[in-house]
């Protein structure tokens, strides 16, 4: 489980992202302290956050069905998956009603993950695996590669296939 | 939140629309501009770094005229608007600042469907997209049935 002292705490990377759970320094959840789309108030708390971020993925909910006690301790992420699914939160509230890949690609969160490079590769490559997702643009931009064959263009459980095949034969 | 709390909160103009109902679920295999060529198999769209599905010959490129000739390979010609007329199959292309964003498809006259993305399909009017990422409809297409 990884701590982040109050000071480094990024409030603005909290509401923006989903399924952040904010402790107090005594370990205590306060949560639900964020909501990733407004949508619910945040609770006010006097206590200065210590903050452990646990992210999952299921839609906020002022009850979330896994509570943290129940996911244990020891339990983290890094802070590059942290920024990771923050940007992808993002990314997908700011485009998932587009058509225009140009415009979906092009996205600033979008384009920050492609520029965390290889970092990001594993984590795409997990989240193209479990959620699917217009991955195809960053995948080549990182890794230079296309293993989409043209008449697979477009077909996008094809392509899905591909880059995870690609991904097989490089162990990723 | 319901699919179509959701999409009203997404397109303010759905809110007021009579003819809005959410038609499927979502779905991120096809786009609009599949959709409104009857093609739910594939992503149309003339991207940059050609990933996406785009009929031979039709330029890459990002513009109302690349639009209009990939529509053209399956038998569209251009029209005057959006009515009805019998015996035809007639869409509509969306653009913002001369760019295309979305098409749909013309269901009975001033009734609409088309698909949001890569979230769901809907039924709608014509206008229920105003103010939003999509610009307004500014080209007309039809074919015979």
């Amino acid at each position: 489980m990884r701590r982040y002292p109050a000071a480094e705490f990024d409030k603005s990377l909290a509401l923006s992202s989903k399924n952040i759970l904010v402790y107090s320094p005594s370990g205590r959840a306060i949560t639900p302290a964020y909501s990733p789309t407004g949508e619910a108030p945040a609770r006010k708390s006097s206590v200065v956050p210590m903050v452990i971020y646990h992210i999952w993925d299921e839609p906020w909910s002022p009850f979330p069905s896994k509570p943290a006690k129940s996911l244990g301790r020891g339990f983290g992420i890094s802070h590059t998956q942290l920024r990771f699914q923050t940007l992808v939160a993002e990314w997908k509230e700011a485009t998932d009603h587009l058509s225009a890949t140009d415009e979906i690609a092009m996205h600033p969160a979008y384009q920050q993950i492609i520029g965390m490079g290889s970092d990001a590769l594993p984590l795409i490559l997990e989240e193209l695996r479990q959620r699917g997702g217009y991955w195809y643009w960053a995948l080549k931009a990182i890794t230079g590669d296309d293993p989409v064959p043209e008449t697979d263009r477009g077909k996008v459980p094809l392509m899905k296939k591909a880059w995870l095949k690609w991904a097989e034969d490089r162990g990723l | 939140m319901s699919a179509e709390e959701r999409l009203k909160k997404l397109f303010p103009g759905l809110a007021s629309c009579p003819f809005f109902r959410v038609t499927s679920p979502k779905d991120e295999d096809y786009n609009c501009i599949a959709f409104a060529a009857a093609d739910e198999g594939q992503w149309w769209w003339p991207d940059r770094q050609g990933q996406d599905y785009w009929p031979d010959g039709v330029p890459r490129t990002w513009d109302i005229e690349s639009f209009e000739m990939a529509y053209a390979t399956l038998g569209f010609t251009r029209c005057h608007g959006p009515e009805a007329e019998d015996g035809y199959i007639k869409i509509a292309i969306y653009a913002k600042g001369g760019k295309p964003q979305h098409a749909a498809l013309l269901v009975q006259d001033g009734v609409w469907t088309s698909k949001l993305g890569k979230l769901e399909d809907v039924s709608h009017s014509l206008n229920a997209f105003d103010g939003s990422d999509y610009g307004e409809a500014v080209l007309f297409m039809k074919k015979p049935v």
